[in-house]
Parts: structure tokens; C-alpha cells; sequence
């Protein structure tokens, strides 16, 4: 079987999710009748050798399958042990699948650009398999864009000392649901997630990230934030797992939220976890509106309403990215928030 | 000339903070402030700038001339008055410059001015931090942004230097200040006191009242001034501390 086949046979077994699935509880319900999944073309050849494990006999997500059921053929790119590398990453096709192999101790970052198609549904799926020392920054910031139904799914498998960055700027409109799947298979590697949402009208936002501390001193930080108007409506899910002898492992999520208008919405997991005495983990989740006493102070120097209203969500927002050290994508997105008003 | 009259305050639940204030300021005078803990005395600061969790119930705030209670906050500050708050916030990722120069030029704006040049800007800057002896830190960092206690006050005056504003009323500047803070905030005081400006300082010690030296001297007492007099008045307080007024 190639792997269309077998990402066909996976999703047949289990199906779109039903009403009140776990991963999928606070999606529209309704947008799945976009979706339309059917068997995949015989003629098909597949090239993907088996050295990479896709996970496709345990897959549990929908999202990460039919990419693979629907594309017509994986883009396959290997970066070279301690190269240097920057790059877009762009899907022309409604549904697409690409599959990096970035090599020991090369350093890469890549911009992952919206699919410009406006159809009904889109979905790409994205593989990234970083070997030892490897350092990989994905971020994506792309200016305003409608999706009227849109599934990207990452997958990391880092090995030790990896180390992944993953940097988000979100202001599309219209409805999607991203899922990364991140493993940290190898000892030292560490993943550092950022996400900023900046969502209007009906959007519908929705997060889920998964990350697997299969590795003794692995860690991983998610820091993400919105400030939300309109009826946008953010989810976000993420959990994490620890394997069985995996000490000294580090955890921390911080999720704070503004919300300008009533109808705005955000919903936050409470963190599942599954591990043992030597894990720290920290989290915390806020909602609210900006502090009141900023806006008085700013005000009694001078600054007008309106201004100090935009220093402050300004500032909210560029904390997501700010303490980071400074790399492509950091600099495009807070060069990005700072001249937008 | 900063004139309050008969000014009646309470929060949103209604509790009645100041129960009819009366303070005239006239142009080149420093008047002090004193009062136990909870008598109102940031509670009249704010009110007077427009922070939103007091309502003004009666009174007048007039400054040169011109009621500011219906005006916005920041147009009150643009129209020249200045307060130095207790508790000063952090903001942190807005540099203190660009806070600075925005606030500056929110004023030029307000006055009909165009924005001010660099160079002037970075002389007004070198002129008071070195007057305020204040290093790069207050300049690159963040608005107050771990800043000591002691620091944000010494902000405070910064920013009261560049605004140079016709009134200001400064909350408790000296707690928190070491001994040779006090000396150094009360000369940048000292300094921006013109025959034009006027300055109303809240303090518990006479020790800031050594070196900048008011006019006169007022008792806040739940809501109210209940006593008035010249510099002797705050030493007597000094040493005698509030309870004796009542019986007077
Ligand atoms: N925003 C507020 N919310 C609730 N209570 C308030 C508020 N502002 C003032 N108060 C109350 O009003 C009274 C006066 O407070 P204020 O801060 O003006 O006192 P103060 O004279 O400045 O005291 P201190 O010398 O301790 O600084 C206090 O009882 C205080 O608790
Ligand atoms: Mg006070």
C-alpha cells in the first residue's frame, strides 16, 4: 500500500469526528460538511522511503490524514548536515504534503505562506524531521486572508539537542484549525511555541498542539496570545505527555487573552498531563480587557484615548516574540506589528 | 493658577471620597499637602486628571482660566497640569523615550506646535537627566520597568521636566527616595519653579518641605481641609502628628 492508500484505509477506520469529540469540541460542528474525503487514485507512485515513520497506523487526527489522502504528490526536501538554510514554504494545490529532512546540526528557517486558493476546504500537511543539533525556525505571519475551511498540520520528530521554534502571527478571517504534533524524541531537545491571534468578524481559530516529551531533559514553552473582536473565537489545546523515564523534563505555558468585544470567545484547554515527580511545568491562562491604569497613566502624560489604547495592545502583542533571541522570523513579525498602526 | 472649589467626589459604589475640597494655587506658589493615611489626598490628584474610578459629584477644578473637569484626560495634561503619582506603573516594551517624546509631542500637538526636532528633543533630554542625575538606563528601558521604588518617583520628575507643565501636583515624590535622591528630586523642583508655575506636593515629612519651601500648608482630614496655615503648620505636625487639630 503507498501512503494515500494507507491514509485512506486510516481515515475509513475512524471516521470524521463526531459531535463532542474530545480534540474537536469546540470546532464548528458544521463546517465537516465541507469536507469531502474519497478514495484515492490508483496510478499513484509514492517515493517517500521508509525511513520516515509518518505515524499513519496510530493517527488519531483527521487533518494530518487527508492532506495525505488528497495530494498529488509529497514535496520532499532534505537540508544538508550544518547548512544554513531560509526558505518559504508555499502550497499551491488544495491539498499538499511536504516532508523536510534537515540533517545534523544544520540551522534553517522557513516561512510558511498561506495556500492562496479560496476554495470551500483546503488542508496541507507538513513533516519535519530534525536531526541531532539541528535548529529549525517555522513562523508564518501572512497578511489578511479568508479561508472559508482550512487544516494545516505540522509534525516534528526532533532528536537530541534539536532545537524547534515555532513563531505564529495570526489575523486571517474565516475558519481553521491547525495541529501540531511535536516529538521530542531526543535527549536536550526543546520546542518554543508563539502564537499571537489578531482576529476579527467570524473567525473561528483552532489550536491543538501536542507535545511528546519521549526524552530525559527535554522541554517545551507555549506562549500565546490574542486579542480577540468581533465574534472571533479562538480554541486552544494543548497537551502534553512525558514518557515513562523521561526526568528532568520542562514544561510551561502561559495563554493570556483580551478580548474588545462581547461576542469575542476564547476557549482554553485545561492542560492534560501525564507524568511523574520530576517534571516541571508551570501554566497559567488570564482573560481580560487592558489594564486601566496603563490608560490613565499613558492618558495623564498627554497620549490620547486611542493611543494609548494601541501602545498597549501593541505591547501585549509584542511580548509574545519580544524576549526571544533574534531571528528572521522574530524580526518579521514584530516589524509587522509595529507598523501596522 | 490652579483654583478647586467645593469639589465633591465619591467611587462608583457611591462611598464619597472628598466632601468638598477648596484649594486656590496661585501662579509662583508651592502649597503642601498633609494628612493621615486614607484622607484623599491621591484620591484629589486623580480626580482632578480624570481617572475614571472617581465621579465628580459637585465643584469646580479651574486651571488658567479654563474648567478642566468636562475636558479628556489627556487634554488636561496637555493643558498643563502635571501629576507625579504615588505609585507610578510599569510599561514595560515602550522605551522610556519614545514615552517621553510622545508625550512632549501629544502637548506641541494639543498647543498648535509641529513635532519637536531631535535635537532639541535630545537637548532637553541631556539638560534634565543630568540635572536629575539619571543614567542610560531610564532612557532604554522600558517606561518604569523594574525601576526601584526610588527610581520611578525620580521618572516621575523626568517626565515633569519635559512636559513642563503650568501645575504640578506631586503625590508623595520623596517616600521612597534616599537621602541623596531627595536632594536631587527637590532641586529638579526647585528648578522648574518659575514666577508663572505653581506646584502642590502631598508629602508626610517635613524633610522634602527643607529644601523645596511652601507658601502654605493644608491639613486633609476625611474628604476635607480642615486646617490651613503657612510653613510653621507642617512643623507642628511634624512633631505633634494630627489628633491635636480637632481639639483646636
Ligand atoms: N479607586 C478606589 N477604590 C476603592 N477605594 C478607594 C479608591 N480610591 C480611594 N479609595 C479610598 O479612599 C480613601 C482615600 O484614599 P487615598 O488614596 O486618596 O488616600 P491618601 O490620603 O492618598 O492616603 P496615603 O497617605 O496612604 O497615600 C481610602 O480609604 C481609600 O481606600
Ligand atoms: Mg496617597
Amino acid at each position: 500500500m503507498n501512503i494515500q492508500q494507507k491514509a485512506y484505509s486510516r481515515f475509513e477506520s475512524i471516521g470524521l469526528p463526531k459531535a463532542r469529540h474530545d480534540d474537536w469540541i469546540f470546532f464548528p460542528n458544521s463546517a465537516f460538511q465541507k469536507i469531502n474525503v474519497i478514495s484515492p487514485e490508483e496510478n499513484f507512485s509514492e517515493s517517500i522511503s521508509k525511513e520516515f515513520d509518518l505515524g499513519i497506523d496510530t493517527e488519531k487526527n483527521i487533518a494530518a490524514l487527508i492532506p495525505l489522502i488528497h495530494t498529488r504528490n509529497t514535496f520532499l526536501k532534505t537540508i544538508d548536515a550544518n547548512a544554513q538554510e531560509t526558505g518559504v514554504l508555499k502550497a499551491r494545490d488544495d491539498f499538499s504534503h511536504t516532508l523536510f529532512h534537515i540533517q545534523k546540526g544544520a540551522d534553517v528557517s522557513l516561512e510558511i505562506l498561506d495556500n492562496k486558493n479560496e476554495h470551500a476546504f483546503t488542508a496541507e500537511r507538513l513533516d519535519f524531521f530534525v536531526e541531532e543539533n539541528a535548529k529549525l525556525e517555522l513562523f508564518f505571519c501572512n497578511p489578511l486572508q479568508n479561508h472559508s475551511l482550512q487544516f494545516r498540520h505540522v509534525r516534528i520528530v526532533a532528536a537530541a539537542k534539536a532545537s524547534i521554534k515555532i513563531l505564529g502571527l495570526q489575523e486571517n478571517t474565516g475558519c481553521y484549525r491547525q495541529s501540531f504534533d511535536l516529538f521530542l524524541n531526543g535527549e536536550d531537545s526543546t520546542v518554543d511555541f508563539r502564537l499571537l491571534n489578531q482576529l476579527k468578524g467570524e473567525t473561528e481559530a483552532h489550536y491543538h498542539l501536542t507535545i511528546h516529551h519521549n526524552a530525559p531533559h527535554t522541554k517545551n514553552n507555549q506562549f500565546v496570545r490574542q486579542i480577540l473582536n468581533g465574534k472571533s473565537h479562538v480554541s486552544y489545546d494543548g497537551a502534553v505527555h512525558v514518557g515513562k523515564d523521561c526526568t528532568e523534563v520542562n514544561s510551561a505555558q502561559l495563554i493570556n487573552s483580551i478580548l474588545l468585544s462581547e461576542e469575542a470567545k476564547v476557549s482554553v484547554k485545561p492542560v492534560l498531563k501525564i507524568y511523574h515527580d520530576d517534571v516541571e511545568c508551570t501554566h497559567g491562562n488570564t482573560c481580560g480587557e487592558l489594564d486601566a491604569e496603563s490608560l490613565y497613566y499613558l492618558q495623564s502624560r498627554g497620549i490620547d484615548a486611542k493611543k494609548a489604547e494601541e501602545i498597549l495592545l501593541l505591547n501585549f502583542a509584542s511580548e509574545v516574540f519580544s524576549d526571544l533571541e533574534s531571528s528572521i522570523g522574530r524580526e518579521r513579525i514584530l516589524h509587522i506589528l509595529a507598523n501596522k498602526n | 493658577m490652579l483654583s478647586i472649589q467645593n469639589l465633591k467626589t465619591s467611587l462608583k459604589d457611591g462611598t464619597s471620597i472628598l466632601k468638598g475640597v477648596n484649594i486656590t494655587v496661585q501662579p509662583g506658589e508651592i502649597h503642601a499637602i498633609m494628612g493621615p493615611n486614607g484622607s484623599g489626598k491621591s484620591s484629589l490628584f486623580k480626580a482632578i486628571s480624570g481617572h475614571p474610578s472617581y465621579q465628580i459629584d459637585s465643584g469646580s477644578v479651574i486651571l488658567n482660566g479654563e474648567d478642566i473637569l468636562g475636558m479628556d484626560i489627556n487634554n488636561r495634561a496637555n493643558a498643563g497640569l502635571f501629576i507625579s503619582m504615588q505609585y507610578p506603573i510599569e510599561i514595560p516594551g515602550v522605551k522610556n523615550v519614545d514615552f517621553l517624546r510622545m508625550a512632549l509631542d501629544s502637548k506641541r500637538a494639543y498647543l498648535g506646535l509641529e513635532k519637536i526636532k531631535d535635537s532639541e528633543f535630545n537637548q532637553l533630554m541631556e539638560k534634565y537627566t543630568s540635572l536629575l542625575e539619571m543614567d542610560d538606563r531610564y532612557i532604554s528601558r522600558g517606561v518604569n520597568e523594574g525601576f526601584s521604588g526610588g527610581e520611578k518617583k525620580r521618572n516621575e520628575i523626568l517626565q515633569m521636566a519635559i512636559l513642563d507643565p503650568k501645575v504640578a501636583c506631586l503625590d508623595e515624590t520623596d517616600s521612597g527616595l534616599d537621602i541623596d535622591a531627595l536632594r536631587i528630586v527637590a532641586r529638579g523642583i526647585n528648578e522648574m519653579m518659575t514666577p508663572e508655575k505653581s506646584v502642590i506636593l502631598v508629602t508626610h515629612y517635613q524633610r522634602l518641605l527643607d529644601y523645596v519651601k511652601p507658601h502654605f500648608v493644608h491639613v486633609l482630614r476625611q474628604g476635607k481641609i480642615i486646617l490651613s496655615g503657612g510653613p510653621e503648620l507642617a512643623l507642628k505636625l511634624e512633631e505633634q502628628g494630627y489628633d491635636w487639630i480637632e481639639e483646636a
